[in-house]
C-alpha cells in the first residue's frame, strides 16, 4: 500500500541545468501512472528523485504522507526497471533475482519460494541458470522485472523499460506489463517518451514539458480535452495542428480566422459566447485535430490549401500542407482509406468546426466551467 | 593466392621474425648462458653461437645456491612483492572507485594530488622517506619496503578511468536492491573489473620485483633484502662469473612469467559487454 506524491518538487544539476521545476503530482495507491513527455523534459529526473539516486533542490517527496527526501535508497522500499536492464552481468538468472533477497537477509527457504513465483509469473523458470548474456532482449527485459517484483516494492519504477525491443515485441511486453501491473496492484511510475506507449499503458498520464507538468488526466480526457497547445500538440499521432488566429463578431455568431477565411465558431457544450467574450478581437490560438478535416466537392469546400506532401500508411493517408502554424511547420489532415492526390494541387477541404479548440495567447485551452470542472 | 601476395607476405614475415628475435635474444642468451661454464660464455660472446644451448650443464645453479641464501632472498622478494601487490589492490581500487564514482568534498583536489605524484620519481623522495622511516624505526623489516609502495598514483589512476567506463545503472540497480556502498563495491563492480585488476596486478608485480635503491638504502644483511640485492652481489668482486649470473637471471625471471601467465586471461577476456544491451 503506497501512495506518492511530488510536492512543489524542483531540482537543479550542480551544472545549473534545471531538469525539473515545481513538479507536483500524486499517484494513488496501486495506480499505474505513466510520465511522458519529448526527451529531456525531466522524466527520468523524477524517477531518479524518487529512487533516491539524486537529491532534490526543493520541495517535498512523500510516500503515504511521510516524506522521505532524507532516506537513503535501501531504506526506500522501491524497484526501478532500467532502460538498459542493469542485469548484473555476472550472476545467473537465478542470483539477479535472488540479490535484492539476500540483501534483505531472508531465509534461503523463502528466497527460493519468491524465485520460484516470480519466474513462473513472468515466465523464466527454464531460464534461470542462464547468464544474463545468454538471454534475448525480451528475456532481459523480463528478468528485470522479476528482479524489480521479488521483494515486493512499496513503488515500482520503469525507465522506458520497452524502448530497446522490436515494435511487435513491445506490443506484447507492453500488455503483459499491463496486466502483471493489474495482478499486483503495485504502485508504479512508467516512463516513456511515446504517447502511443503513454495512452495504452496509463491508468492516468502525466505529460510533462522542460521540467513542468502540463497535465494529468486519464487517456482519453488527454486527447479530448488538452489543457494547453503543448497536451494538444503531444498526444495524437499526428499531433493536433495548432494555429495563431483571431476571434471576431458578426452577425450571427463569433467567427474565427482560418487560412484567410472567418468560420464560425460552433456553440456547443464546449464554448459559448458569453464565456467567448473576453477574446473578442484577441489574438487567440486555433487548434483542429488532424481527424477534423475532409476533402470535399469544392461546393461545400471551407478552404482550398496547397498539397505538399503525402504519406500513404496503407490504412490511412496522411497529407501535409504548408501552413505556418504554432505546433508544427506543416498542417497535417488524416484520411481513412487511400485515394490519389497529386502533389502541388489545391485541395477543397471542409472542416468539422464542432472539433475546434481554442487557446489563449498563453496557450491555455478555453474552456467552459463546465468542461473545466470535468478535467 | 597471388604471386605478389605471396612475397609481400613472405617479407613482412621474415620481418616480424627478425624484430621477434631481436627482442627474445637477451632472454635466450641468458637462459643458454645459464648452463654453459665461464669460459665458454666470454669466448662465444662475439658469435651467434651465444645463443645455441652447447652445454646442459646445471653447474651454474648449484654455485648460486652455494654463494648465497637464494632461498631467503626468493621469500623475502615473494613476500614483499605479494603483499605490495595485495594490499595494492585492495587500497588502490577503493580509491579509484571513491575518486570516480562517490561525492565528497575535496575530491577534486585530492585527485589533482594523486596526478601530480604521478610524475614523482621515487629517487625524488627517497631521501625524505629515508628520514621518516628511520625515525619510525622501520629500518631492516619488511614493513618498510611494503607500507610506502601499497598505494600508488599510477594503479589509482587505472582503476579509476576504468570504473569511469562502468554503467553507473549496475551500481544504481544494486543500491536500488538494498545494498550498501561497499556490498556495491564488493558484489557488483568487482567481479566486472577483473581486466583492471589483472593490469594492475601485473604492472606492479613487474615494478615491485625490481626494486633496487630503496632496500639498498634502508635494509643491511640478507635477512628482509629482495633478489635485486642479492644479483648485485655478483657484480662487485671480479672475476665476474657470467654463468652464476646468468643462471641467476633465470631463476629470477621465472616467477614474472608465472604471474603474467596466471593474469592474462583476463587480460583477454576485455571488458564487461554483457547484461547491458548497447
Ligand atoms: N547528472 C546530470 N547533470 C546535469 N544535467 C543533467 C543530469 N542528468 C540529467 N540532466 C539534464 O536534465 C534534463 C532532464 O533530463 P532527464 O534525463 O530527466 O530527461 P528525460 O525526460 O528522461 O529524457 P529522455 O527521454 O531523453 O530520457 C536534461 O536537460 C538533462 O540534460
Ligand atoms: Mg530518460
Amino acid at each position: 500500500m503506497a501512495s506518492v506524491t511530488y510536492k512543489q518538487i524542483s531540482k537543479r544539476f550542480a551544472d545549473g541545468t534545471t531538469a525539473l521545476a515545481d513538479f507536483n503530482l500524486q499517484v494513488n495507491d496501486g495506480e499505474l501512472m505513466v510520465l511522458v513527455g519529448p526527451s529531456g523534459c525531466g522524466k527520468s529526473t523524477a524517477l531518479r528523485l524518487l529512487a533516491g539516486l539524486e537529491s532534490v533542490s526543493n520541495g517535498e517527496l512523500l510516500i503515504n504522507d511521510a516524506v522521505i527526501n532524507d532516506l537513503t535508497p535501501q531504506q526506500r522500499n522501491i524497484a526501478m526497471v532500467f532502460q538498459n536492464y542493469a542485469l548484473y552481468p555476472h550472476m545467473s538468472v537465478r542470483r539477479n533475482l535472488a540479490f535484492p533477497l539476500r540483501m534483505l537477509k531472508l531465509p534461503p527457504e523463502e528466497i527460493a519460494r519468491r524465485i520460484a513465483w516470480a519466474a513462473e509469473l513472468l515466465q523464466l523458470t527454464e531460464l534461470l541458470e542462464r547468464m544474463p548474456k545468454q538471454l534475448s532482449g525480451g528475456q532481459r527485459q523480463r528478468v528485470a522485472m522479476g528482479r524489480a517484483i521479488v521483494r515486493e516494492p512499496r513503488v515500482f519504477l520503469m525507465d522506458e523499460p520497452l524502448s530497446n525491443l522490436d515494435a511487435k515485441l513491445r506490443v506484447r511486453i507492453r500488455t503483459e506489463i499491463s496486466a502483471l501491473q493489474r495482478h499486483l496492484k503495485i504502485t508504479t511510475l512508467y516512463v516513456t517518451h511515446d504517447q502511443v506507449e503513454a495512452m495504452t499503458l496509463g491508468q492516468r498520464v502525466a505529460v510533462m514539458n522542460s521540467g513542468r507538468l502540463q497535465q494529468v488526466a486519464v487517456p482519453q480526457l488527454l486527447y479530448e480535452r488538452p489543457a494547453n497547445i503543448f497536451v494538444a500538440g503531444f498526444i495524437g499521432s499526428p499531433g493536433m495542428n495548432v494555429f495563431a488566429s483571431r476571434l471576431q463578431k458578426q452577425a450571427s455568431a463569433l467567427a474565427f480566422e482560418f487560412a484567410g477565411q472567418w468560420l464560425e465558431v460552433p456553440r456547443n457544450q464546449r464554448f459559448n459566447p458569453e464565456m467567448l467574450a473576453p477574446y473578442v478581437d484577441q489574438p487567440v490560438y486555433v487548434g483542429l485535430r488532424p481527424e477534423a478535416f475532409e476533402p470535399t466537392g469544392s461546393s461545400e469546400a471551407q478552404v482550398e490549401l496547397t498539397l505538399t506532401a503525402v504519406e500513404a500508411l496503407g490504412h490511412e493517408q496522411l497529407l501535409y500542407f504548408d501552413l505556418s502554424q504554432v505546433s508544427a511547420p506543416n498542417m497535417i489532415v488524416r484520411l481513412q482509406g487511400s485515394s490519389a492526390f497529386t502533389i502541388g494541387d489545391k485541395i477543397p477541404l471542409a472542416l468539422h468546426t464542432t472539433e475546434l479548440y481554442l487557446f489563449d495567447k498563453m496557450g491555455k485551452a478555453i474552456y467552459t466551467r463546465a468542461e473545466k470542472e470535468k478535467r | 593466392m597471388s604471386w605478389r601476395r605471396l612475397v609481400s607476405m613472405g617479407l613482412s614475415y621474415a620481418a616480424l621474425l627478425l624484430l621477434a628475435f631481436l627482442f627474445v635474444s637477451p632472454i635466450l642468451l641468458m637462459l643458454t648462458g645459464s648452463m654453459k661454464a665461464d669460459a665458454r660464455v666470454l669466448v662465444e660472446a662475439g658469435s651467434f653461437r651465444a645463443f645455441l644451448p652447447l652445454d646442459v650443464d646445471l653447474q651454474n645453479y648449484r654455485d648460486v645456491f652455494a654463494r648465497v641464501d637464494f632461498g631467503r632472498y626468493l621469500f623475502n622478494s615473494l613476500y614483499i612483492t605479494g603483499m605490495v601487490v595485495l594490499a595494492g589492490l585492495v587500497v588502490n581500487s577503493l580509491a579509484g572507485y571513491a575518486f570516480a564514482r562517490l561525492a565528497w568534498r575535496g575530491r577534486r583536489v585530492l585527485f589533482g594530488l594523486v596526478l601530480a605524484i604521478l610524475i614523482l620519481p621515487l629517487e625524488a623522495i627517497a631521501v625524505p622517506l629515508f628520514y621518516q622511516v628511520t625515525l619510525f624505526g622501520w629500518r631492516d623489516t619488511y614493513l618498510v619496503q611494503i607500507v610506502p609502495f601499497i598505494a600508488n598514483a599510477f594503479s589509482i589512476y587505472l582503476f579509476y578511468t576504468f570504473f569511469l567506463g562502468l554503467p553507473r545503472e549496475l551500481e544504481e540497480a544494486a543500491r536500488l536492491d538494498g545494498a550498501g556502498v561497499l556490498r556495491t563495491f564488493i558484489a557488483i563492480i568487482v567481479p566486472n573489473s577483473k581486466p583492471v585488476f589483472a593490469t594492475v596486478a601485473i604492472l606492479s608485480f613487474l615494478s615491485q620485483w625490481g626494486v633496487f635503491l630503496w632496500p639498498l638504502m634502508v635494509t643491511s644483511g640478507e635477512a628482509v633484502r629482495p633478489l635485486p640485492l642479492a644479483i648485485a652481489t655478483f657484480y662487485t668482486l671480479p672475476p665476474l662469473q657470467w654463468g652464476d649470473i646468468f643462471a641467476f637471471g633465470v631463476m629470477m625471471v621465472l616467477p614474472i612469467l608465472l604471474v603474467f601467465l596466471f593474469f592474462q586471461r583476463w587480460f583477454i577476456r576485455g571488458v564487461v559487454a554483457t547484461g547491458i544491451k548497447g
